[in-house]
């Protein structure tokens, strides 16, 4: 894979949770307005970062809300593109901008996706710039921080599990396919049927997680087979979880880990 | 390489060196202390407790003269739709609303918060101001008070209450 095809499939889908994540958090406006969960009123009691609760109050109001948002879905159409352009990095720094603004404006309710998509949109705007600047190693800076970010997310995640008995012990599985926020009947039902089943699938979300690094060095058809596994996972979650926007998110890590997996390779002469 | 290429290089070696460390608990807090702005990211999903409890926010009234209303449940979000792997916008109220009990429970434990302390805590307060607000309860009554209700279980659930707050005047 070369630098350009991976800044142009990443940048389409980084478009494709932008816009997602934009439209959700739009859907929820009410939970910013005085009586709403997010109600600034309180979330202003917090310490300033910028020093000053008068400028941040006004950079926090719900107009600008509304304004970063819409600006972020805008940002995320501008960047579906056959082809790198003089666009790309603009729109990723906007969109980079309004994650850490929406983060530090909500301090609740963001998840996974979120944070993979602001560590996709900080690599699209490092690469698209090394690009721009005809600058090959800037662009592969940016995309070694994607795909670092996201071997740290699979193993850190795989890792955290292994160290919890409920996870070693097959009862995680189970459990949250109990619940009604992250849970599935069906996979409730199924899950409830054999402990040794659980187990398994237990072992294997917390070995494959850990195991995501090996992509790296893997020849290049089995890493592509690996990482389609990878994305039927985060399918699954979606379906099963409710966890949509994590989809776009993750699988634009994607394309930037098989370019240091050609990158690796050849350095080690594979 | 270029400066450009160097210096970037050096941040993004930095970031994720910086978000390995975030993750050992000796760094985890002063990290999370300094990083106003999340550029951090926590990869640590649904681990090592995963999220195997719904939680529901109830409310009450009291009134001038004594007289207490029924708890009533008080609506934060919705169910999660049909086609929520591709539409799902109702899972931030439902991820606000768990990561505000979570943030209760680890005042709680981690930070030796006492019950009479949790009040000026910004969870509490987000969750007082939503209920007295928002609960049908609360409308009619001089003080309110709120409790989270725990359970599992798609049908046949199994409810337990995981916090009661204090009453406090409207």
């Amino acid at each position: 894979m070369d630098i350009v095809t991976c800044l142009v499939v990443t940048k389409f889908l980084l478009a494709a949770w932008a816009v997602l994540s934009a439209v959700e958090w739009l859907a929820n406006l009410a939970l910013f307005r005085p009586d709403g969960l997010l109600s600034w009123d309180l979330l202003k009691l917090r310490p300033s970062v910028l020093g000053s609760a008068r400028i941040e109050t006004m950079l926090y109001s719900n107009p600008a809300l509304v304004a970063m948002l819409c600006g972020r879905a805008l940002a995320g159409a501008a960047l579906v593109s056959p082809s790198a352009n003089g666009w790309d990095f603009p729109c990723s720094a906007f969109i980079l901008v309004s994650c850490l603004y929406v983060s530090r404006r909500s301090v609740f309710g963001n998840d996974g996706s979120d944070q993979m998509g602001m560590v996709i949109a900080a690599g699209v705007a490092v690469l698209s710039a090394g690009i721009a600047l005809d600058d090959v190693d800037l662009a592969y800076v940016g995309a070694l921080a994607i795909a670092g970010q996201a071997a740290l997310a699979y193993f850190i995640a795989g890792a955290a599990k292994l160290v919890s008995p409920t996870w070693r012990g097959g009862h995680a599985l189970p459990r949250v396919m109990n619940t009604r926020c992250y849970g599935h009947l069906l996979a409730a039902h199924i899950a409830g049927s054999s402990p040794r089943l659980n187990r398994g699938l237990c072992w294997t979300i917390i070995l494959t997680e850990m195991l995501f690094p090996l992509v790296f060095l893997l020849p290049w058809n089995v890493a592509i087979a690996s990482l389609a596994c990878y994305a039927a996972f985060h399918f699954c979650n979606a379906y099963f979880m409710g966890l949509n926007a994590f989809v776009w998110s993750f699988l634009a890590s994607y394309p930037s880990v098989m370019l240091m997996n050609s990158t690796i390779r050849s350095g080690l002469g594979w | 390489m270029s400066l450009a290429a160097s210096v970037a290089c050096g941040l993004v070696v930095a970031w994720l060196i910086v978000t390995i460390l975030a993750h050992v608990p000796p760094f985890q807090y002063r990290i999370n202390r300094v990083d106003g702005c999340y550029f951090i990211p926590h990869w640590n999903f649904f681990a090592p407790n995963p999220g195997d409890k719904d939680y529901y926010l109830v409310a009450r009234g009291r009134s001038r003269d004594g007289g207490i209303t029924e708890w009533q449940s008080v609506p934060l979000y919705g169910p999660r739709p049909r086609f929520d792997y591709l539409w799902h916008p109702q899972k931030r109220a439902a991820k606000i609303f768990n990561d505000a009990v979570q943030s209760i429970r680890f005042l709680q434990r981690y930070e030796g918060v006492p019950d009479s302390g949790l009040p000026f805590s910004l969870p509490y307060l987000l969750l007082l101001r939503a209920v007295s607000r928002v609960a049908p309860a609360a409308q009619e009554a001089a003080e309110i008070q709120f409790a989270i209700i725990e359970s599992t279980g798609h049908h046949q659930r199994v409810l337990s209450c995981a916090f009661l707050s204090s009453f406090h005047r409207r």
